[in-house]
């Protein structure tokens, strides 16, 4: 138990922890508010593991990007706080089937993978993932930035005004 | 923009222009936005080395015009008594008990040369009711009621408010309030027949010398409040 | 001097300094607020032809911050019955700790820094971020409909001027060629003509871009920092003072102390990215050593956003806006552009 394990340890529980309050909290700010530890939470756990570019982002995507839009849906929407989110299960046999899919999936992944014991040196990361990014993965990269432009253009093209054609 | 600036008689710093290329007109708008903000900011800068128009107030003081109305002072050796100020104050604030003297006692004169001719036997204002109105100042004859530069008088209570100006203490204006209440009615007893108009008052309008004047309330006049 | 290493110098392990560096940034931040809350109002007072405290201490009136601190601190810690009592309790301190986290990677000297982190630029965009949470949170847990409001213009705000600030801050970012911030310390020592002068910063070193970059940067951190002309989260006249209106005592300190920490942050940035931070602006001036430098810069762009507080109205939500997305964002843009473009050319 060094002091890596201990923080590991930590970060996890307040990873799962927060999590599990996010699907349970009956308020649904709560869950909002309770996300912010589960990122950082991950971020935590990035961090230790010497991915600091991939922590940054973790907490500025998420963080920054996804859990305000998600605050700020809940603070937008009327009479919100008073909503009663049922919980009640249906189906369950037919739930059953993906959702023990995933798991059994999680599972054998976790048992199969090589998971590397040593933990990598403290290096600089973000140089290597701009490379990879722009060379070895541009392609991918590419395909996203276009579906985010085009998920941009669609939002604007919703948020506008049905009526107006003469739009400059 | 710049005509306004003409019409205030500034110079005009900047010349709007336009263009017909929107790309040129973005551009022109983005540097007149941060030209001005400049402008502003030169503006702002004079601004921090000119000399402050704060008056440190407690330290130093504006000279406060000569006419100005801000606390009634009475000069009780010059008062003759009179009650005009009395009469004319709206607020009927001041309280004044007058006694004449009783016969042989002679009063003496006062700074202005005039004859001391009644007791003021007291001579109260209620400052914390006072209107600054200066009728008082205008109606006297003696110049004896008057304003002083003098704003600070805040007290802790508004009984402090309540000053009396004369130099009778209260036993003495009992005793030369009874003395002239006791040569009055000895006189009345004596010549029955005889109205008091003979008295050698220098201000015949004077009534007969007023015990107590009704004239003093603790409270404004309310609303049946009609002037003495 | 600004050759100190703080860690050779006493020989301490890094963890020890990091702690002992955290007390000092929380002094340091506790006492500059209170300065630039006095700097504040006498500036705000000459702008106006007043004269602001005069009396508090004896010279003009230094000692009135200091006071109102302290009634400050013995103040009612005040909860409205209907707030949502655990995040209203939480919200102070997540804006505190996000405000107060990014001054671990600011560099008061060449050597004199928390912890140099080889994502520093990036690490302060990030943990910025986190501010609007709390943020959000406090204007919700109020239950106040005008802190509402603050927030969530606020949050609007912070949003979208975090991407001029971004491109912005990669310019300097793109001609180092790291994140690092005593990387782009050292960056600016040498670069065109004799070394160690003022025009190897930034701000001088590609004209007009970075110069454009560094006002670009100036006038979003403004937006950041719920400034005016930005300053429509708290506008007193529309929103009595926005997410903090329900807040007393010790939870107001530290939402005003996170304010005042923010807006030396932003000039702290702005200083170390673009004008040189802790470097001397002429070799011959290398005897001052480099925190007074890092001081005085950061000082001198606080004492700006000051002066433009007290030029400028507040702009309209809309404008406020439309400055961002239309103005900012397409200069910044061809900025950046241009420059990754000169900068593979250069490396060329
Ligand atoms: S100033 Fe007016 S209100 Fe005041 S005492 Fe004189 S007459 Fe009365
Ligand atoms: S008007 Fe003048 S002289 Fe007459 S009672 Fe008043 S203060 Fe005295």
């Amino acid at each position: 138990m060094n002091f890596q394990d201990i923080a590991i340890l930590f970060f996890g529980l307040l990873t799962i922890l927060s999590a599990t309050f996010v699907t349970f909290s009956p308020k649904i700010l709560y869950s909002a508010f309770s996300l912010l530890f589960t990122f950082f939470g991950v971020a935590a756990l990035y961090l230790i593991l010497s991915a600091d570019f991939l922590a940054a982002t973790q907490v500025i995507v998420y963080v920054g990007g996804i859990l305000i839009l998600i605050i700020f849906g809940v603070l937008l929407t009327a009479r919100i706080t008073n909503l009663e989110i049922l919980e009640q299960t249906q189906q369950r046999f037919i739930a059953l089937l993906p959702i023990g899919s995933i798991g059994l999936g999680l599972i054998l992944l976790i048992l199969f993978t090589n998971w590397p014991i040593n933990l990598l040196p403290n290096e600089p990361t973000t140089a290597t993932i701009g490379k990879k990014l722009i060379l070895t993965y541009v392609i991918a990269f590419e395909a996203s930035s276009v579906l985010l432009i085009a998920a941009l253009i669609g939002a604007v093209r919703l948020g506008r005004e049905r009526n107006d054609e003469n739009v400059q | 923009m710049a005509e306004m600036r003409t019409a205030l008689g500034m110079p005009i710093t900047h010349q709007t222009k336009t263009s017909k290329n929107p790309i040129i007109q973005w551009i022109l708008d983005v540097w007149e936005g941060f030209y001005t903000v400049l402008v502003g900011m030169g503006v702002t800068w004079r601004h921090f080395f000119r000399k402050p128009f704060t008056v440190q107030y407690p330290h130093e003081k504006l000279n406060i015009p000569k006419q100005a109305r801000q606390r009634v002072h009475v000069d009780i050796d010059l008062c003759g008594g009179c009650l005009q100020c009395d009469k004319i104050c709206p607020a009927g604030i001041i309280k004044i008990v007058t006694a004449k003297p009783v016969a042989g006692e002679d009063l003496g004169v006062r700074p202005n040369g005039k004859r001391r001719a009644l007791h003021i036997a007291e001579f109260t204002i209620d400052h914390s009711k006072c209107l600054y109105c200066g009728l008082c100042e205008t109606v006297c004859n003696d110049d004896a009621i008057y304003m002083i530069p003098d704003f600070q008088y805040t007290t802790r209570s508004l009984e402090q408010l309540v000053v009396n100006y004369s130099r009778y203490s209260p036993e003495e204006r009992d005793r030369v309030v009874a003395a002239a209440a006791a040569e009055k009615a000895a006189k009345q007893a004596s010549k029955p027949a005889v109205p008091q108009t003979k008295v050698s008052d220098p201000q015949p309008n004077i009534p007969s010398p007023s015990v107590d004047s009704d004239v003093f309330n603790e409270k404004c006049p309310g609303p049946d409040g009609e002037f003495k | 001097m600004s050759q100190f290493n703080p860690l050779e110098a006493f020989n301490l392990p890094i963890v020890y300094w990091q702690i002992i560096w955290a007390g000092i940034i929380v002094a340091f931040v506790t006492v500059f607020a209170l300065f630039a809350v006095y700097l504040e109002r006498k500036i705000s007072a000459y702008a106006q032809d007043r004269m602001g405290p005069m009396e508090t201490g004896g010279w003009q009136g230094w000692a009135q911050t200091i006071a109102d601190a302290l009634k400050l601190l013995l103040k009612e810690d005040i909860i409205p019955e209907l707030a949502d009592r655990r995040l209203f309790k939480l919200a102070p301190y997540i804006v505190f700790a996000g405000s107060l986290g990014v001054m671990a990677v600011i560099p008061f000297g060449v050597n004199l820094i928390g912890t140099d982190l080889n994502i520093g630029l990036y690490f302060i965009l990030a943990l910025s971020s986190t501010v609007v949470i709390g943020i959000l949170m406090a204007g919700w847990a109020s239950n106040n409909k005008w802190a509402l409001y603050g927030a969530m213009r606020s949050a609007a705000q912070m949003v979208s001027y975090e991407i001029p600030i971004g491109l912005s801050l990669m310019l300097p970012v793109l001609l180092t060629g790291s994140l690092s911030m005593i990387d782009i310390t050292n960056a600016q020592k040498s670069g065109i003509l004799a070394d160690g002068y003022f025009w190897n910063w930034y701000i001088f070193r590609v004209p007009p871009f970075t110069l454009i970059a560094f006002i670009l940067y100036f006038w979003a951190s403004l937006a950041e920092t719920n400034r005016t002309p930005f300053d429509i989260p708290e506008a007193e006249s529309e929103l009595v003072s926005g997410y903090h209106t329900e807040y007393t005592g010790i939870r107001f300190a530290m939402f005003f102390l996170a304010e005042y920490a923010n807006m030396f942050i932003v000039a702290a940035i702005a200083s170390v990215v673009f004008l040189g931070g802790p470097l001397a602006p002429a070799p011959w001036l290398n005897w001052i050593p480099g925190p007074i430098w890092m001081l005085l810069k950061s000082l001198v762009l606080v004492f700006i956003q000051m002066w433009l507080r007290w030029t400028l109205p507040r702009v309209r939500v809309d404008q406020l806006m439309h400055i961002c997305w239309k103005i900012f964002l397409p200069l910044a843009l061809v900025n950046f552009i241009v420059i990754a473009t000169l900068v593979v050319l250069w490396q060329k």
